[in-house]
């Protein structure tokens, strides 16, 4: 009792939670329900991995996107190769590793965050070396990476922005992924050669901003199933994961009510139209070189709900919306603020309602911060 | 399937997807089982006398064509069958079972229809499509397509019927009435009372759009029992039904129309062998194709591909591997590379999100190509043509063989003229490989290439919508172009070239548009292509016959009235680039035609004087300037020849209006006025410039240039290396290094400038 007290206590308390401790209690009757044959190595079936990230109805879904996307990362990751999601930043690709790894092997935890200074160490596994220097190499001395103890324990790891990495640590992924095993030269006898468990597999992110930047290997390629994570299509069901997420940020940040509808209406369709360069008569925009992410949309609201709670008292306003798009779709590009501004002067001039007419008259809230 | 009281009074209603093997299969089942009396079958029941022409021995697919024209116009649409099609198994075993078989629905002139143009093109109401995609959700079905798989093709046969009334019931539910459909839905429904009423008790199927089938069978037991004819054609409306070659890339959704189904190629494999065989098919296909396109498709990949659409079709509970799971498997373990849109089967949407998709999806589709039996009915059009070219000797043989034909020739003319009318139709085989887009002075030559070509039958039935004979045909394809754009001088006078090219009768309707558009004219440009053209056709004198000279010679006058007004407004400098061609026309016409248009003399004076007033304008745009010149220069007026072009030529020489200038100048005059002295003064102003004024004057001066053929440019850099101290060997040989350059002018002045910029800089800092 009292240690569960104190967990709960501790979870609430962290700002972000692991998915596995957010739906532990789904994750639970998922387990208990499932009797599908599961691969080995798996907490739950194929089946029940479904039913945990896609709901059992469209809008019980724990992230926006095709179902037959998640179906076949799915068979990817059990037909034992490595899974990588690939697409523009803040589609919820992360999300979508995090709760894969969470449903599949229960904790989504083993993580490695890719970017240019990443060492083949902090993958693989290092040393203490205190220990090391006083005992020589031994078990006790080594420090385990992500992987290693993913092929020890038969889980799986996630592999966050790989294409962030210089070639030579993506390489070394090489002869893990296809001979599944991790040799540690250092040790001698069993421990000297790490077989990768049953479960044990590798979800890795990229974006397509970064393409080109260390683009892989064609021999690395070979060996992931590519899936791409696109934006969400739907706009009811994009504006609906926009109200809650921002809700569910709002009340975090102890801000008692949930964001303006009105507002987030307005925040999403600008999000959208911005996005796809289209608007809603089907007329072209200008294309921003910024990312207009549902991701993006979330903590502009975020931002939006707290202003108004803690500056002046009320839920949000348009107008918050063009102060703060100026600091998200603009972020450093001069470019962009210029086509953000012939944006609110041409398009959003002429339209009906109030919240259009508030947020033109807003318009010279529009400068660079 | 059918409701109880259906079977009961005798009539079964097969409610099938379109070219879906799982209810081709379910058709010949029913066939079977019954003792029928009557097959009634969705098609037209105007083709009803002609089903022999459906038993011959084709090769599918094949589908109906059917037309309706009249003076305004003419519509198409199509039946198509292929061997999988639930109405050709129908027809086929309906044949086989002895069973007398009838088209029921109405024909395909018949206003019900609208402008489809595809008969099964199901119709789909937002409601239907909801109720559709709700279904898919809840199966964890992608797309209507995916859905239908699991649905149907993947049933087994014994719970294909049950499935099939529950997916129809929610597509459109029972006892509701579609008020678009409802006169064809009637129609069939009155064929099959009466075909009931004639059976004496034996059974009769009716094999319809599953969307239909249960209003059919309301609406059945409310007919009279009488036999209902069509109604005939509205007066003036021309109507047939002829079988022609259809093909799978035709059937493709992709490439094709918007409903049935998809992949014939892969659908035809499932008909004959089954899923299984279906998926190998189709797995051999793909590989094929990336290979082909050049991508990597080892067996390490096939073999995860297998895997993973294996595991797919199990993660979804389907009992083979379905076209998704193929897909879908392929998506995964194929394509190596993010995607740019969602892909196309996911989204009901237009493109595939991958050129690997999109030749994943091709290779699916199939290349089969239908083939009509010998003896199968033809449209008068065919005979028509095919006794003209015999006539003219001009029938495609076994290879390509090219005609070269001569208007001076009186022989050749008609056999031009034939072959302009099967150009004007776009029936494929026939090209035009030679001869004067405009026409030039004198009479035209050509040449036309004949091939056999394997669309040629197809098309030529097709064809028969404009009309029965040749003449007829191209004359009506001709009227439905000048229809589709009535008010574009280049749409008109493209048609009148072409009516005159084929010897076809000049529509008093076309002249008098032509003429309106060219009084009203706005466009300098629009009207410079068309004047151009117009100019040339009058210049080739009697070859179109009488007829044609004075309504030519009228559309000239009005030209050069409209150019007389046009021209002197003209402000801009864009509009007067474009104003060029006009002014060409009219060079033509008062240079070379003042002998056969008496109507054109008293035009020249104030022609020539409104030219003067613009050169004399200090206002007037330089390439203006420079075209009225030329035109003087052409036209051998007093006061204009070379040393008034070189006066006119240094008040222009600034960097940023010369270019324009000897554009005008000489795209009008270059023959007259090309000699040393222009050169030579053109040449002393450039090299008075700056590096910079050059560069900037660079592109205009280009493109005054480009007017001289090569030959020409390449004696004016010799005059110029000449007078700069060359050799005359010398001259000759950098001339040539001059012509031929391997980078681009224009790369070679953006790096001539920035190495000055750098210079500049250098210099700035003292570093030079």
């Amino acid at each position: 009792m009292a240690r569960a007290g104190r967990a709960r206590t501790e979870g609430e308390a962290r700002q972000r939670p692991p998915a596995e401790i957010v739906h532990a209690e789904e994750l639970a009757r998922l387990t208990a329900e499932d009797t599908a044959p599961r691969p080995p190595g798996w907490r739950l079936s194929l089946q029940g991995v479904r039913r945990f990230i896609c709901g059992d109805r469209p809008d019980a879904a724990k992230v926006v996107c095709a179902p037959a996307l998640v179906e076949r990362a799915m068979v990817t990751l059990a037909t034992s190769r490595a899974l990588l999601l690939i697409g523009e930043p803040g589609t919820a690709k992360s999300l979508l590793s995090e709760l894969l790894a969470a449903a599949i092997s229960g904790s989504s935890t083993l993580t490695i965050q890719g970017g240019a200074a990443l060492t083949e160490d902090q993958i693989r596994y290092g040393w203490n070396y205190a220990l090391l220097v006083s005992e020589g190499p031994s078990e006790r001395a080594l420090v385990p990476g992500a992987l290693h103890r993913g092929m020890r324990e038969g889980r799986l790891v996630r592999f966050e922005e790989i294409t962030r990495c210089p070639l030579e640590v993506q390489d070394s992924l090489l002869s893990v992924l296809s001979d599944r095993v991790l040799a540690v030269p250092e040790l001698t006898g069993e421990a000297g050669m790490v077989y990768a468990r049953e479960g044990f597999n590798l979800i890795a992110t990229a974006n397509t901003r970064d393409r080109g930047v260390n683009e892989m290997s064609a021999a690395l390629k070979r060996r992931f199933g590519f899936e791409t994570v696109f934006p969400i299509a739907d706009a009811a069901a994009e504006r609906e994961l926009v109200r809650r997420e921002a809700g569910r940020l709002l009340a975090r940040s102890g801000v008692p009510h949930a964001p303006d509808p009105d507002v987030l209406d307005l925040l999403v369709t600008c999000f959208r139209e911005l996005r796809e360069a289209v608007d809603a008569e089907g007329t072209g925009l200008e294309k921003l070189s910024a990312v207009m992410s549902t991701a993006e949309a979330v903590s502009v609201a975020h931002a939006i709900g707290v202003k108004a709670h803690f500056l002046r008292g009320d839920a949000g306003r348009p107008e918050d919306i063009v102060a703060c798009l100026a600091g998200t779709a603009a972020k450093d590009d001069a470019e962009d603020l210029a086509r953000l501004r012939r944006y609110l002067d041409q398009r959003v001039a002429g339209r009906k309602g109030e919240g259009w007419r508030e947020l033109y008259a807003a318009r010279h809230l529009l400068t660079p911060q | 399937m059918s409701g109880p009281a259906g079977e009961a009074s005798g009539l079964t209603v097969v409610g099938v997807r379109h070219h879906s093997p799982a209810c081709a299969g379910l058709v010949r089942r029913t066939i079977e089982r019954l003792r029928l009396a009557y097959v009634l079958i969705e098609g037209p029941a105007d083709f009803n006398p002609y089903l022999a022409d459906l038993a011959l021995d084709h090769e599918l697919p094949v589908a109906i064509f059917s037309f309706r024209a009249n003076e305004r116009g003419s519509a198409a649409s199509y039946t198509p069958f292929c061997v999988f099609s639930p109405e050709w198994q129908a027809l086929v075993s309906g044949r086989a079972a002895g069973a007398e078989i009838l088209f029921c629905d109405l024909p395909a002139w018949d206003p019900a229809f609208g402008e489809r143009r595809n008969r099964y093109a199901d119709p789909h109401g937002a409601r239907a499509e909801a109720a559709e995609r709700a279904l898919a959700a809840a199966l964890g079905a992608e797309d209507q397509d995916a859905l239908w798989d699991a649905l149907a093709e993947a049933a087994p046969p014994a719970e294909l019927p049950a499935r099939l009334a529950g997916y129809f019931d929610l597509l459109r539910p029972p006892g509701t009435d579609d008020p678009v459909e409802e006169a064809r839905e009637r129609f069939m429904a009155a064929h099959a009372a009466w075909a009931l009423g004639e059976a004496s008790g034996r059974p009769v199927v009716l094999v319809c759009g599953g969307w239909h089938a249960d209003a059919i069978r309301r609406y059945a037991g409310l007919a009279d029992g009488t036999r209902p004819e069509p109604r005939e054609p509205e007066e003036g409306l021309r109507t047939g039904s002829y079988v022609v070659p259809y093909s799978y890339p035709r059937l493709d959704r992709f490439s094709g129309y918007s409903a049935g189904m998809p992949s014939p190629g892969y659908y035809e494999r499932v008909a004959a062998g089954g899923l299984a065989a279906g998926a190998d098919w189709a797995s051999d296909a793909i590989s094929a194709a990336l290979r082909a396109a050049g991508q990597v498709v080892s067996t390490a990949d096939r073999i995860a591909w297998a895997v993973h659409a294996e595991g797919l079709a199990r993660l979804r509970a389907h009992p083979a591997v379905l076209r998704a799971d193929l897909i879908d498997g392929a998506l995964a373990s194929l394509v190596k590379d993010a995607l740019d849109a969602p892909p196309a089967w996911t989204a009901s949407a237009a493109v595939p999100g991958h050129p690997a998709l999109a030749a994943m999806l091709q290779a699916l589709a199939g290349t089969r190509e239908g083939r009509l039996a010998p003896g199968t009915r033809r449209p008068a059009l065919v005979a028509d043509v095919e006794e003209r070219l015999r006539a003219a000797g001009l029938e495609p043989g076994a290879g390509r063989r090219r005609i070269a034909l001569d208007w001076a020739e009186a022989a050749d003319r008609p056999r031009a003229h034939l072959l302009h009318r099967l150009l004007v139709l776009g029936l494929p085989g026939v090209s035009r490989s030679e001869g004067p887009d405009l026409a030039e002075p004198g009479l035209p030559r050509e040449s036309f290439d004949i091939a056999p070509h394997p669309h040629w039958p197809g098309a030529l039935i097709e064809a028969s919508q404009w009309g029965g004979t040749l003449a007829m045909a191209a004359t009506a394809r001709l009227a439905a172009r000048i229809e589709a754009a009535p008010d574009s001088l280049s749409v008109l006078a493209g048609a009148l070239s072409d009516a005159l090219f084929a010897g076809l009768a000049i529509e008093g309707e076309l002249l008098a548009r032509l003429s309106r558009g060219i009084a009203e004219g706005h466009d300098p440009a629009g009207l410079g292509a068309a004047g151009r053209r117009i100019v040339r056709l009058h210049r080739f004198g009697a070859a179109f016959g009488g007829a044609a000279r004075p309504a030519l010679a009228r559309l000239c006058l009005a030209l050069a009235e409209r150019a007389l007004g046009l021209v002197e407004a003209i402000a801009d400098p864009r509009a007067s680039l474009a104003a060029i061609d006009l002014m060409i026309a009219c060079r033509d016409l008062f240079r070379d035609c003042a002998d056969d248009l008496p109507g054109l003399a008293p035009l020249r004076p104030p022609f020539v004087a409104m030219l003067g007033r613009r050169l004399a304008d200090r206002q007037a745009p330089p390439a203006l300037a420079g075209a009225a010149l030329g035109f003087l220069v052409a036209c051998g007026e007093a006061g204009a020849g070379a040393d008034e072009a070189a006066r006119r030529l240094r008040r222009f020489g600034l960097p940023d209006s010369l270019g324009d200038f000897l554009a005008g100048l000489f795209a009008l005059a270059r023959e007259e006025i090309a000699g040393e002295p222009t050169l030579a003064s053109v040449e002393g102003l450039v090299a008075a410039w700056g590096d910079e004024d050059f560069l900037r004057a660079l592109p205009s001066l280009r493109m005054a240039f480009a007017w001289f053929p090569p030959r020409e440019r390449e004696r004016i850099a010799v005059a110029i290396l000449r007078r700069s101290g060359a050799g005359e060997a010398r001259a000759e040989a950098e001339a040539l290094s001059w012509m031929r350059q391997r980078t681009a002018p224009l790369d070679q002045a953006a790096a001539l400038a920035r190495e000055a910029r750098a210079a500049a800089r250098l210099a700035r800092y003292g570093l030079t």
